[in-house]
């Protein structure tokens, strides 16, 4: 895998480590509090999604597949 | 109602099924057609992470505190995008060193530790205790559940101890499919696809019942959240429900995710079990998808249980029992002894593996009483300790969970299993990109952090339990408020687990940093530390014993733990790969040392491995010191050896200008030789006509008078032929040599040009040549030598004369500004120059005819004394196709840049 690549992974780690944590988490409970009981639910499920879909792309992109 | 029986039926099914699946991965294997292959099986052999804990445990957590089961799968969510980083170095260096456990891995870090790889193995194993018990307990748990229902329908009967038989058949299970072989780093596939099985059953089966649970006994998900919302429950889904702050949330999710990276059996199936590095690159999205898949009806499911008034570990087999499935029931109870089985095989494969290598066979070798290193085989030795430790593991596990682990939450057992393993991580990962993090450091920072683990959450566990006096937890050990288990120097407000991992995890690094930085490691240490942190670059460079055995010597070693065929097969292939046979009597030299205690190592682990071949090899390991001198002797060698190149290089280039040089040279030499014959043959043609015709009128006085002056003629117009020829062969000459004195002055170039067309002019009407003179500029402003460019000028146009047809020949003289320069054109209608002569005729001597006997009239001289004419006043010569179809001669002059001034006398330098 190139350094490219790499350091893109170690970066969506530390983004999907931010958007699972505080202060993410802060707004959508804000969110939550004034229109959308469930947000925090719709709102990590989703995060958790984006972030493997991310990840697929990034290890997947074309050429790298099936070695 | 469902009966017990059939519970207990569809159990011993299941692992029967279990079994077949394994013996057929086993076999497989032995037929070298491996089953492992695809990265699909590698990463659900990873989801062994989810055990009972994921199946029962965060239904439970969910009923009661919504999300708060998500941080458990969101920290190895974050570890899983990083295995590529991660993890590739881990498994490049378990390749290249033979790596069998966490804790080899961790005590070949460390320098071959004997000390720190027992004391890992411990935490590991007093870590995976409590989890064991918790899978025990998930199954005793569904099995009562199943019980309390079949009562109910009066059918089937009580299980006497459900969680021990369970335990014995896991021992059975995993002594059978784990410790078959002794070599540790041989794949187990019988055990990685049965794994990879029952991570498709839990899956499938928590899948389905939520799906049954949801749309089979609800409408959907927006039924049972519009019931929870009039059951006055809706805030159940709100951050507020999980009872966690923010930092307890970020704590769990960090917690996971350091769990996840060194938990003994998350490294076993990921980095031991691993059979292609490149399987990591699909598990990083793969496996995380695999967790947000199993997680999907967790929610649904615990709100389904709320609205039924319902909840608790057991939530997945409730449901379904309360809607009347035994279906459903039986599907989710396979799905969680699915889960438990999984992480128990693996984990306890695993940990008897460590107890063996790391603990047991080092403390053994070192007993000299026992006499072990002499003894014949000690394979069935090492075997027999792994399957005592699988047996007794499992024992403890059930001790656990009759002495704890009944009076606690799954989730809580989980975690406290987690920070125990966590321990282990600031080791790892230290160890894995700071060079710096030495042996003392390590064992100062898993002894403390350990303690602290064990303070702040065992003693109040077993304070719940009944074990000790609830006056610790509230008055703190001796009475002092500052050692309160739970609030440590007056840390509160968080959970106990968030408390006892800041506490651990933050006085294990601190303490790991301090003494790494205030000690020196050995020089195995420091030596370690460059082959890990710098594994990419180093991989190849480990011929580090400097030490003297015999081969023979290191052969018994081998037949003695890893048995006489494969000892002797080892050898025959090394044999083959060097070429050369190795005999007994031989010196061993550092790559067989290498090659013997990595096989050892992969039987009974770098350390022990370690202390065996250091018993037969007299010698010393290369320090740090050591090692870099080699390296730098290396790096000044290949320095060196580039160096060469380079001269060598440069020796070739020189080589091919000289060879350039002496062509040059050779052609030269030609030209010389065929200058003098020129010169010898045009001196001598007119001399020869002089004196000949001196002669004549010598010896014949009385020649008619009109028939002397003929003579007379002939003989002057030799003599100025001569003269030319001897003024030119001088002017070039003295140009060459830097001797020319020149007339530099300011002139106007379309004078100069005017003056020569107009001097030309007789001899051009006499042979029929007709001048045309075409001038772009008024004035053409240059600074030159005006009688040597009206030279330059009088040459081109007498040469332009020579080629012209006899008839109808024709020339065109022009002038036009260029820039900054003038440019000058003299084309003619003759034959032209062919391409490839046109810069060789500026050369002396050199003429269109190409050899000496078809050459034109003329001394070749005249446009080598034009270009060095032109090129002195900064100008350049070239030649040219022409419109008129012959030859166009150009040059150029620079434009005067000042003002005129006066005239200079200049002489070449």
């Amino acid at each position: 895998m190139d350094s490219r690549r790499t350091r893109m992974l170690l970066v969506l780690a530390l983004l999907a480590g931010f958007a699972f944590g505080y202060p993410a988490l802060a707004v959508v409970e804000a969110l939550a509090r004034c229109c959308l009981p469930a947000a925090v639910v719709v709102y990590m499920f989703l995060a958790w999604a984006l972030v493997i879909a991310v990840a697929a792309a990034l290890v997947l992109r074309r050429g790298e597949r099936g070695r | 109602m469902i009966a017990t029986l059939v519970a207990l039926l569809a159990s011993l099914l299941y692992l029967g099924l279990l079994f077949g699946i394994a013996n057929y991965g086993d076999r497989s294997a032995a037929r070298d057609h491996t089953l492992i292959g695809s990265p699909l099986i590698y990463t659900l052999s990873l989801a062994v992470y989810c055990s009972a804990w994921t199946f029962f445990g965060s239904v439970g957590l969910a009923a009661e505190a919504g999300v708060a089961f998500l941080p458990i799968y969101l920290g190895p969510t974050v570890v899983a995008v990083l295995f590529p980083i991660l993890h590739g170095k881990i498994l490049t260096i378990a390749k290249a060193y033979g790596i069998t456990s966490i804790a080899d891995f961790i005590a070949a870090r460390y320098g071959k530790s004997s000390l720190l790889g027992g004391l890992v193995t411990l935490v590991a194993l007093l870590g995976t205790i409590p989890y064991i018990s918790l899978q025990l307990k998930a199954v005793a748990n569904s099995l009562d559940t199943i019980f309390a229902a079949s009562l109910a329908g009066q059918g089937g009967g009580p299980v006497p101890e459900p969680a021990l038989i369970v335990a014995l058949v896991l021992a059975v299970f995993s002594i059978l499919f784990g410790t078959r072989h002794i070599d540790a780093t041989e794949h187990h596939e019988g055990m990685v696809l049965a794994v990879a099985f029952e991570s498709l059953v839990k899956l499938a089966a928590f899948l389905a019942v939520g799906l049954f649970v949801t749309y089979g006994m609800f409408d959907g998900i927006g039924d049972i959240l519009g019931r929870l919302e009039a059951a006055g429950r809706g805030a159940l889904l709100t951050m507020a429900a999980t009872g966690l702050t923010y930092v307890d949330w970020v704590t769990y999710t960090l917690l996971a995710g350091l769990a996840f990276l060194a938990l003994p059996r998350q490294f076993q199936v990921t980095v031991i079990e691993n059979v292609d590095k490149d399987h990591l690159r699909t598990a990083t999205w793969m496996f995380p998808l695999y967790l947000l898949a199993i997680n999907l009806f967790v929610l649904p499911v615990a709100m389904a249980g709320v609205v039924l008034g319902r909840g608790g570990d057991t939530l997945m087999l409730e449901l379904p029992l309360a809607a009347g499935s035994h279906t459903f029931a039986l599907i989710a109870y396979i799905g969680g002894l699915s889960a438990a089985t999984a992480m128990v095989i693996v984990a306890t494969i695993a940990i008897s593996t460590m107890i063996s290598n790391d603990l047991v066979m080092p403390a053994l070798l070192r007993i000299e009483r026992l006499r072990l290193g002499q003894r014949h085989d000690l394979s069935k030795l090492v075997l027999a300790i792994r399957r005592a430790a699988i047996f007794l593991l499992l024992l403890a596990g059930y001790a656990f969970f009759r002495l704890v682990a009944e009076r606690i939450e799954l989730v809580s057992i989980g975690l406290i299993s987690f920070a125990a393993i966590a321990q282990l991580a600031p080791l790892i990962l230290l160890g894995l990109f700071w060079r710096e993090a030495g042996l003392v450091g390590a064992l100062l920072g898993l002894v403390s952090g350990f303690a602290v683990w064990f303070y702040t959450l065992i003693l109040p566990a077993l304070v719940f339990a009944g074990w000790l006096d609830p006056a610790i937890l509230e008055e703190g050990l001796f009475g002092i408020a500052l050692l309160r288990p739970q609030a440590l120097f007056g840390l509160e407000g968080l959970t106990p687990v968030t408390h006892a991992v800041l506490w651990s995890l933050g006085v294990n690094t601190l303490l790991m940093v301090v003494g790494s930085l205030a000690t020196r490691p050995s020089d195995l240490g420091r030596l370690q530390a460059i082959l890990f942190v710098d594994v990419e670059q180093r991989q190849s460079s480990t011929r580090l014993w400097r030490g003297e055995t015999r081969v023979a010597a290191l052969q018994d070693l081998l037949v003695r733990f890893l048995g006489r065929e494969r000892a002797v097969r080892i050898f025959a292939r090394e044999a083959l790969r060097r070429g050369q046979s190795l005999r007994a009597g031989d010196r061993a030299d550092a790559e067989l040392v290498q090659l013997a205690e990595r096989q050892l190592a992969r039987a009974i682990g770098a350390t022990s491995a370690r202390l065996m071949v250091a018993s037969i090899v007299r010698g010393e390991v290369i320090g740090p010191d050591a090692l870099l001198q080699i390296l730098d002797e290396t790096s000044q060698a290949i320095e060196y050896s580039q160096k060469l190149k380079q001269k060598s290089r440069e020796l070739e280039t020189l080589t091919d200008e000289l060879r350039r040089a002496n062509e040059r040279l050779r052609q030269l030499d030609q030209l010389k030789d065929d200058f003098i014959a020129t010169v010898s043959h045009e001196l001598r043609t007119p001399l020869t006509s002089i004196r000949s015709f001196s002669e004549i009128l010598l010896d014949n006085p009385g020649l008619p008078a009109e028939q002397q002056r003929q003579f007379v003629e002939i003989i002057a117009r030799e003599s100025q032929r001569l003269t030319r020829l001897i003024d030119d062969v001088l002017d070039l000459s003295k140009i060459e040599s830097g001797r020319m004195e020149w007339e530099v002055d300011d002139h106007d170039l379309r004078r100069i040009i005017e003056d020569a067309v107009g001097t030309s002019q007789g001899l051009m009407r006499e042979r029929g040549i007709s001048v045309i003179a075409k001038f772009g500029v008024r004035r053409a402003p240059v600074r030159c030598d005006g009688d040597r460019i009206t030279q330059v000028m009088l040459n081109l146009l007498s040469n332009a004369a020579k080629f012209v047809p006899a008839e109808g020949g024709r020339i065109h003289v022009e002038l036009r500004g260029l820039g900054n320069e003038f440019l000058v054109r003299v084309e003619d209608n003759g034959p032209g120059v062919p391409p490839a002569m046109r810069e060789a005729m500026f050369e002396k001597f050199r003429q269109i005819g190409g050899s000496m006997k078809d050459k034109p009239h003329g001394t070749g001289l005249g446009l080598a004394i034009c270009r060095e004419i032109v090129q002195h006043f900064d100008g350049r010569i070239w030649c040219e196709e022409a419109k008129l179809g012959g030859a166009a001669i150009c040059f150029t002059l620079p434009v005067r840049e000042t003002a005129p001034r006066t005239a200079d006398r200049v002489r070449s330098v």
